[in-house]
């Protein structure tokens, strides 16, 4: 690649750039909030408690639930592990979609295959209600939980999460949601009938790596994956149960923290709705230009509904030749399975995928500059 | 007339706080060891009737004293 700043394409992996305010909020963090929120009572702990808590109100609001129900986790995968190790009992049965990434198919293909829970695949589809009568045809009586994406990172389908939620409340099922590609993008909250969001804090969030959430309505007891040092009840060896110290053993990352919070205040500031508004418009700039290429297969079902993510292929070239062809370039995207083989399976793309994921911080003279490179296959 | 109110959590003794902000309610905050381990005070400057039930229309855990 030129040394010359690369044209960023990847942000359903992190977003990247980050907004001003959220490397400052790292630095003042680091510099001036310095010590251990919850821990000790002097003046570095407090400023970072603070710091820790208007992190929690800000997103309790942002989300629609209390402070206390916001669990900060280490990214995305941490959040959907400790939804579902904490809440599944033996022998409950899952339904999650064939959209599903790694992180909610592995932890269940691992219970699955040591006989403590078992799980199905609901087949989406473009049309929603056909979707929504997969997920009802998948349900049984030891159904406990319906788990799935809300944004499929691989083809941006939207799943028809607000249906699901309902169907879920049909049947007294929980409905565990993963907003990673969602949040951010989508007006997401528990309001929803969402009784477990899980998302990445350094996506659509615009916060830094190293963070990650699970935010409930709680509704459900979640057990601990980690018991350790809460700051509270400290004289006790057994883990509090209240939230959110039950789930957030030891020391939170309180940099990361300061910088969820100014992504978020950031999104507030500049509008969800224009944030999807500019992102869509890049996405849908960058789709009418593919269309054009002969030799650009487009990976996503017609009559969908879609979150600015593409993923599409370019005849006789691989997926991470295209990639690296495009890198040489100096444009980053991702080639390959998305860590969601399920989605490719569905899909018919087990070769892989390239993946086109802009920012609001990308702009329409880039996404042309990225079509061009395209044409010179 | 003073209330105090010990808090294990700090997460709940945060969310008071701002429940007293909000009712313009008085407070100092300490925080302590105990045979539980650390604790949050509130001494706050209302009448325990208040206090208690400004906190459990919050759904905050407290102990009192």
């Amino acid at each position: 690649m030129k040394s010359s700043s690369p044209i960023y394409f990847d942000n359903a992996a992190t977003s990247w750039p980050k907004p001003f305010g959220v490397l400052s909020a790292v630095q003042n963090a680091l510099q001036r909030q310095g010590g251990n929120p919850g821990r000790g009572g002097h003046l570095l702990s407090e400023r970072a408690g603070n710091l820790v808590y208007q992190t929690r109100e800000l997103i309790a609001d942002f989300f629609g639930t209390e402070p206390e129900y916001v669990v900060f986790t280490q990214n995305c995968t941490h959040a959907l592990n400790l939804a579902l190790y904490g809440v599944l009992h033996k022998d409950d049965h899952v339904i999650i979609s064939d959209m599903e990434h790694n992180s909610v198919a592995r932890p269940l293909a691992a219970m699955a295959a040591r006989g403590f829970c078992t799980y199905s695949v609901a087949a989406t589809d473009a049309n929603d209600a056909l979707t929504l009568e997969r997920f009802r045809q998948c349900i049984t009586p030891k159904t406990r939980a319906i788990v799935c994406t809300l944004v499929s990172n691989v083809t941006g389908q939207i799943l028809p999460y607000r249906e699901i939620a309902a169907l879920c409340r049909q049947y007294g099922l929980l409905f565990i949601a993963d907003g990673a590609q969602a949040c951010g993008i989508l007006p997401v909250t528990l309001r929803d009938g969402i009784n477990i969001l899980c998302t990445a804090g350094h996506k659509g969030l615009y916060g830094i790596m190293g963070t990650g959430l699970l935010v409930t309505d709680g509704s459900v007891a979640i057990k601990p994956l980690m018991q350790g040092g809460t700051g509270s009840l400290s004289a006790n060896l057994v883990q509090p149960d209240f939230l959110p110290d039950a789930l957030e053993a030891g020391t939170v990352n309180v940099p990361g923290i300061a910088a969820l919070q100014a992504g978020i205040k950031w999104i507030r500031q500049y509008g969800l709705p224009q944030l999807h508004q500019k992102e869509e418009a890049l996405c849908q700039r960058f789709l009418h230009g593919l269309q054009k290429l002969p030799h650009a297969v487009i990976d996503r079902r017609a009559g969908g509904v879609y979150a600015p993510v593409v993923s599409f292929a370019m005849k006789e070239e691989s997926a991470a030749d295209t990639a690296a062809r495009l890198h040489d370039k100096g444009f980053c995207l991702r080639a390959g399975l998305h860590c969601a083989p399920l989605a490719h399976k569905a899909l018919g793309t087990m070769d892989g995928t390239v993946r086109f994921a802009p920012s609001v911080f990308n702009t329409a003279a880039q996404v042309d500059a990225l079509l061009h490179a395209l044409r010179q296959q | 007339m003073q209330t105090t109110i010990r808090f294990a959590s700090e997460t709940h003794a945060e969310k008071a706080k701002r429940v007293l902000d909000r009712n313009h309610i008085a407070f100092q905050s300490k925080k302590i060891t105990t045979s539980d381990g650390c604790m949050i005070i509130l001494r706050i400057a209302a009448p325990a009737d208040t206090v208690t039930m400004l906190l459990h229309h919050h759904g905050i855990p407290h102990q009192r004293g």
